[in-house]
Parts: C-alpha cells; structure tokens; sequence
C-alpha cells in the first residue's frame, strides 16, 4: 500500500522535472537509507498501531531544540506499539555525521536518511521538525508541528499549551478521529535542500 | 520541485555563457544576482558576526553553501523584520550599533532566489570579517562563573543568577564592562548587577547547582547610574566621564537568560573589567518611568498604561533600556520641550521579551529644564498573543516574575551641570518611592498573604509619611504572622515615632520574646525605656547590645547624649 504511494510520488516527480530526476537518479530508486547505506521500508514493521516519521536535519536549530520531546514521546508510545523513525531530509550529511547527532542529543529512535525527499513528498511536510503519522493501511493521519510552542521564526511561548503530536497518537491508539488532523510547521525549510 | 529545476537549468546555461570573459561578466552586473557579488557582502556584514562557528547564531552562514540551505528562510525573515535582531522603530532615536537592512538590501535576498541562486565568479567574494576577541582590547580584570553550570537539554528557557567574588583590593573606577560566552549558542542575554551585602551569594550557595534560579537578583542593583546588559554581538564602550566605583567585597551577580539547545550544555562566561585611575567628573542618574498598577484582564487585546516624569534639571539622556514580558505589545517614549517640540526616544512597535536590550544613543539627547518625559506601554493578554505563556489567558498583575508583567523603561540621564546630580535624585525619589508603594499595592492585590510584602509597603509608607497605611500593613503582617520578631521591631520604632511610647515598648519586647539576643529589638527598647525614665531596664538592653556589637557603644553614647538634650 505504501509503496504504491511513493511509486506514485516518484512518477510525479520524473513528470514535473525529468532533468532534476536524472541528475539523482544514481541513488536508487528511493533512496530511504540507513546509516550503513541499506535500503529500508519504515513500514514494514507489521505489528505497528502507528508510524511516526519525524523529519530533522542536524543543524536546525529548531529541530534539535524538539530532541528532549521526541525522547518523551518515544518512551511514551514506543511500547504502544507505536513505529517511530527519524527523517534526516539533508542529503548532504553522511551517515557519520548522523551517527554523531544521534548521539550527542541522546536519541533512542531509529534513524533514516531521506535521500531522494520520497518520504517528504509521501509525508507533505515542507519543515523540520515536522511530524507525519501514518495508521497501518498507510493513510497519512496526522501532518505537522509537534506542538504548539513556536509560531513563528524567534516566536514562541515558553512552554507549549498544546501537544498535537502527542493528541494524534492518543487519538489514534484510541480509535478516535482526530481534531487537527494538519497543523502549520515552524521550522527550517526543507525545499532549500533541493 | 519546479524552483529545483529552474535552478539547475539556469545554472547550466550560466556556467557555460557567462563565467567565461569579462564582457559577459559586465552584463551579468545589471541582470542577475550572484552570491558572490551581491549577497556575500550584505551576509558578511550583518549576520556573519553572529553566524560562525562558536557565535550566537544556530547555525553558520559564511559559504555560498550555509547560505543557499536557507534562502527561504533567510528572504522571510530579513523581510519580516525577525533578522537581523534589532526592535526600535526607524526614526525613533538613533543608537550605536544599529543592525537595519536597507529595503535594498532585503530586495538583494529575494531577487537572489528568484534568479536561481547563482554562485557567481569566485573573484567576487570578499572575506568574512568579524571580531572574536575583546572588542575594547585587553580587560583590567577578567572573571569568570565560579562553576560552570550544565543547562539540560530541555524544559522551558533558564533563567539563572551567579555570584561572582571581585578581587579588588581598593577602590577602583569601572569605565567600561565587556560580556563574553563560552558557549554563544544558549547564552540568550545577560544583566549584570553588584551587590555588596552578600546576599545574592548566600543565595547561590543555598542552591545545590551553581547558581540560583528566576529573575530576581536577590538585593543585587546595577551601579548606581548604570545599567550593564548584554545581548549577542552588542557594541563595548568605554565611559570614563561616568566610570563608577568598585569597592572590596562586591560580589558581581550575572543573571544569564539560557535557552535549551535539545543536549545539555556546558555553559561558562567571562566578564572584562577596564578600569581607570581618575574619578569620573559627571555621574549619571537612572529614570524610570513605569507602572506599576497593572491589572490586565484576560483575552484583553490593549491593554495601554503610560508614565510621565517633569524634568527638575538640564540633562543629557545616553541610554535607554525599555522592558515588558511576554503580554508587552508596544512601547514608547518621547520627550516634550518646554517649547513645545517633540523629541522622540525610542518606538519598539512589536515588542518581543527575548530580545530586549539597553540601547545607547549615538549622540547624547539633549532635554531642557521642564521638559517632560512620557513612556506609553500596551499589552496583549488575548489568546492570539504568541508569546502569551497561559491559554486560555488569565488575569496579569504586576510582579517581577516571568509569568507576571512589567512596564519599565529607565533612561540613563547625565545632568548637565554637576551639581544638579542632588537636585535630581532627591526629586527623583519622591516619583521612585511612589512607583513602589503603587507596585506593592498590585502585588498584595494578587498575592495578599504576602507577610514580607506588607511589612515592606508598610516601611515605604512610613518613610512617604503615610503613617496610617504603615500601620494597617504593619498589622496585616502581625496578623499573618504574629511571632514575626523583624515586624515587631519596625512597628515599634513605628509607634515611638508617633509617641506611643507604651505600644513601642510592647512590640520590642515581642521582638525579643520572638527572637531572644535580637540586637535591634535591645538598641530600639533600650532608647525607649530611657525615654520614659525606666533607666535601669534601658541599661541592661543597652549592655546586651554591647555585649555582641561592641562597635555600637559610640553610637549608643550619642543616641543617649541626644535624648538628655530633647528632654
């Protein structure tokens, strides 16, 4: 199901811009990598309630200000049954230095490299941090900001008053729809990557 | 998608037609816009200075590459204002150290995107600059925290002060003072202040971490006529004419706004001090206009308060440093001459409690005897305030705490002529005390079992000459808390003031039933007992008060003397 999704993506792709496709098109047909450069399917864990996706790159500030959080909701959803992966959408950055952020902000979720933006376009997010749950049939439940404590570059409140991620994965463990199902993003773009 | 492919076709296109002669290169200039040419310049001298490794700024832009990874950012927010950091108003003051770009500028960004984000020929760019070092050369007298303190990685902004020993062995005169992180990247922005009395010592050390947590200081105060803030790539400056004083024993008290980073973090500052051997022949004076009565209801959009101040001497204003917390929307000031012409000191039309800082005029402003000085202040406690740290919004009252709200701004004034320094601080006063009866007011009108609060508001109406109020919050303190021996004390001198001389006596042996061996409980009711003729009960306080404070004796010897000639 989801890999029908991203074949659309790409097929979109190659239509829009065939020279940018061709100029990547060493990368392998859709380049979702781990840090030993193998090729993975976030979602194909098949006991999964949930597959988060949170997009980041290492040098976002932004992002890397969310690592505490993203900690919490792992601890909190990961033995829910909850399929969490990190996103880095900069395909500049080696696997090395990847390694070394996940370590330095003491990371526990797994970490892909997004190399070809099939998982961004699949995702529809346009920032990092951004967060996209997908339910096991690969419908893309919730597309957004983690929570609410930025709104916009320098503005933000001290702590958040609402946590959209979290009420996503609260929603959707519970069978609930969800109130917000798209929230805006502030973040680094991601489309400056291109 | 389509912005990628036009980017690379245009590239290619370039590459080939344009990079290869110096006649094509000439016809580039009036088409298109490089990084090279146009962009590095503007980049390399506004944000490069906080953009660079071990700098403020996130992340660095010193390459055509840091800088195309965030070109949409980087058009956004030079539009809007967010960067470069700098909140006056155009046209309200001009002050040292201004960061504006020009419209010319911000349109340099944009066209850059929209020609493709073009590189241009290397022989372009010019070389990042910036000053890493000292900006005033090497300090007198550099200190650092005395234990680096871990910032966890996160939770909400860090506010936190450190108590610094100052090893000076004489008085010295301070003309300037340079702030510098080790660790720019969570350092947000720093006050410093002095204290003499030690207390914002025992305070750091009571905390197990270094330092002591929130945003008072504990008695700390800057020195008098001066206020030291930093904030990231602030322009040093020396003052000899107005250095200031530094005795033995002041302890430094840097309080240091952190913010988060995701990974706990080391963080460690320097101060410089630069000294000077000559006292300085003006002093300056520090003017706040404020309100201190806020009561902002919530969902309340404007909430607008103002402040006015008749100037009583000729002066110069040098500096000037607004603040509000997160609920501040707007605020102003201007001068009204006597003459009738306006001069305006600052506008800060999107107010943002993160980047407040002391800015500094580029010319001293010259006001006139008479002229009268106005701060206009307006907040926004609706829901659609993003910087509104409770949803749904709640009832706002003064207070120094970050949840609460203030409207400050302080003028740095320098008289004119010298001796008008008295003159001015003596008028200033009655305005100051003022502010902070009104201020204690509001806080007990919040918090209303605050026992110290009612005992300080009722200090400061004993000191207005408000004796009644003095005695009302006197007794709400007693009432809050009755074995509160410091209350009894001050309620005592109270009433000896207003010859009750029976209830005097009542409250200071309270004082000592409360707190037995209290030296000011014996002093104070050692003087009233003489006064009503029980001499041999005033000796015997009197002795106790020698026993432990043997330097008092002098002082006793005159308080007595002056009684026997009232008598």
């Amino acid at each position: 199901m989801t890999g029908s999704k991203a074949f659309i993506t790409l097929v979109a792709a190659v239509a829009v811009g065939a020279g940018a496709w061709l100029w990547h098109a060493s990368a392998g047909p859709q380049a979702v990598l781990d840090l030993a450069d193998r090729s993975v399917d976030p979602f194909a864990a098949a006991d999964a309630k949930a597959t988060v996706l949170v997009f980041v790159r290492t040098d976002c500030p932004i992002s890397n200000r969310y690592a505490p959080e993203m900690r919490r909701l792992f601890d909190l959803y990961a033995p829910r049954d909850v399929a969490f992966w990190l996103v880095y959408v900069d395909p500049t950055e080696t696997a090395a230095e990847i390694g070394h952020h996940l370590a330095e902000y003491d990371y526990p979720l797994p970490a892909l490299r997004d190399m070809r933006h099939a998982l961004v376009d699949m995702s529809e997010v346009a920032v990092t941090p951004e967060a996209a749950v997908f339910a096991p049939d690969g419908e893309l439940i919730y597309r957004g900001r983690i929570d609410n404590r930025y709104t916009d570059f320098g503005k933000g409140r001290a702590a958040p008053t609402r946590r959209d991620l979290e009420e996503a994965l609260d929603a959707v463990l519970a069978g609930r729809p969800l109130s917000q199902a798209r929230t805006p993003a502030v973040g680094c773009y991601i489309e400056d990557l291109r | 998608m389509p912005k990628n492919l036009v980017r690379i076709l245009v590239c290619c296109a370039l590459s080939a037609a344009m990079w290869g002669g110096c006649q094509t290169a000439e016809r580039q200039d009036e088409g298109l816009v490089t990084f090279n040419r146009h962009v590095a310049p503007i980049v390399f001298a506004t944000c490069a200075e906080c953009h660079r490794p071990g700098a403020a700024g996130p992340f660095s832009l010193l390459s055509y590459e840091d800088v195309k990874k965030r070109s949409t950012q980087i058009v956004e927010v030079t539009a809007s204002g967010y960067m470069p950091p700098w909140k006056p108003d155009p046209g309200y003051g001009e002050f040292v150290g201004a960061r504006r770009l020009s419209e010319e500028q911000i349109l340099t960004f944009e066209r850059w995107v929209a020609d493709g984000e073009l590189e241009g020929p290397p022989i372009d760019l010019p070389e990042p600059h910036w000053n890493s070092d000292w900006q005033l050369g090497e300090p007198d007298l550099v200190v650092q925290l005395e234990e680096t303190y871990m910032l966890p990685g996160g939770g909400i902004d860090v506010y936190r002060n450190f108590a610094i020993a100052l090893p000076v062995a004489t008085r010295c005169y301070v003309e300037a003072v340079e702030f510098r992180t080790h660790n720019a990247l969570v350092t947000h922005h720093a006050v410093i202040m002095l204290d003499p009395t030690g207390k914002a010592r025992r305070h750091d050390e009571r905390d197990v971490e270094p330092g002591f947590g929130g945003m008072e200081f504990g008695d700390a105060q800057g020195p008098v006529g001066h206020f030291i803030g930093w904030t990231p790539s602030k322009t040093s400056y020396r003052s000899p004419d107005l250095a200031w004083p530094l005795d033995p024993g002041t302890d430094l008290v840097v309080q240091l706004h952190m913010l988060p980073s995701g990974k706990p973090e080391e963080v460690q500052v320097s101060v410089g001090l630069f000294f000077t051997d000559v006292p300085p022949a003006r002093q300056s004076a520090l003017l706040r206009l404020s309100s201190k009565a806020l009561d902002i209801p919530p969902g309340e959009p404007d909430y607008a308060v103002t402040d006015s101040y008749v100037l009583p001497v000729d002066v110069e204003i040098t500096s000037v440093y607004p603040h509000a917390h997160y609920l501040g929307k707007r605020i102003a000031a201007f001068a009204t001459l006597p003459d009738g012409k306006v001069e305006q000191l600052i506008r800060i039309s999107e107010w943002d409690f993160a980047w407040q800082d002391e800015y500094r005029y580029a010319l001293p402003v010259f006001l006139p005897k008479g002229s009268i000085l106005r701060a206009e202040f307006s907040f926004d406690n609706s829901a659609d305030n993003p910087f509104n740290p409770r949803d749904p919004p709640v009832r706002v009252f003064y207070g120094r705490c970050s949840y609460d709200e203030m409207a400050d701004l302080t003028l740095q004034v320098v008289p004119r002529n010298a001796r008008d320094w008295g003159i001015l601080r003596r008028d200033y006063q009655h305005k100051w005390l003022e502010q902070e009866v009104v201020g204690l007011e509001t806080v007990l009108k919040a918090h209303p079992d605050g026992v110290d609060n009612h005992h300080t508001l009722a200090m400061l109406y004993q000191q207005t000459g408000r004796g009644e109020e003095a005695l009302f919050h006197f007794a709400e303190a007693l009432r809050l808390e009755p074995d509160y021996a410091e209350v009894h004390v001050n309620l005592g001198i109270a009433l000896a003031l207003r010859r009750d001389l029976a209830g005097a006596i009542d409250h200071l042996e309270q004082a000592l039933a409360n707190k037995p061996g209290f030296v000011e409980a014996h002093f104070n009711l050692g003087l009233v007992l003489q006064l009503v003729g029980r001499t041999e009960e005033a000796r015997r306080h009197l002795a106790a008060v020698v026993a432990k404070r043997p330097e008092m004796a002098a002082v006793i010897k005159s308080r007595l003397a002056r009684l026997q000639g009232a008598n």
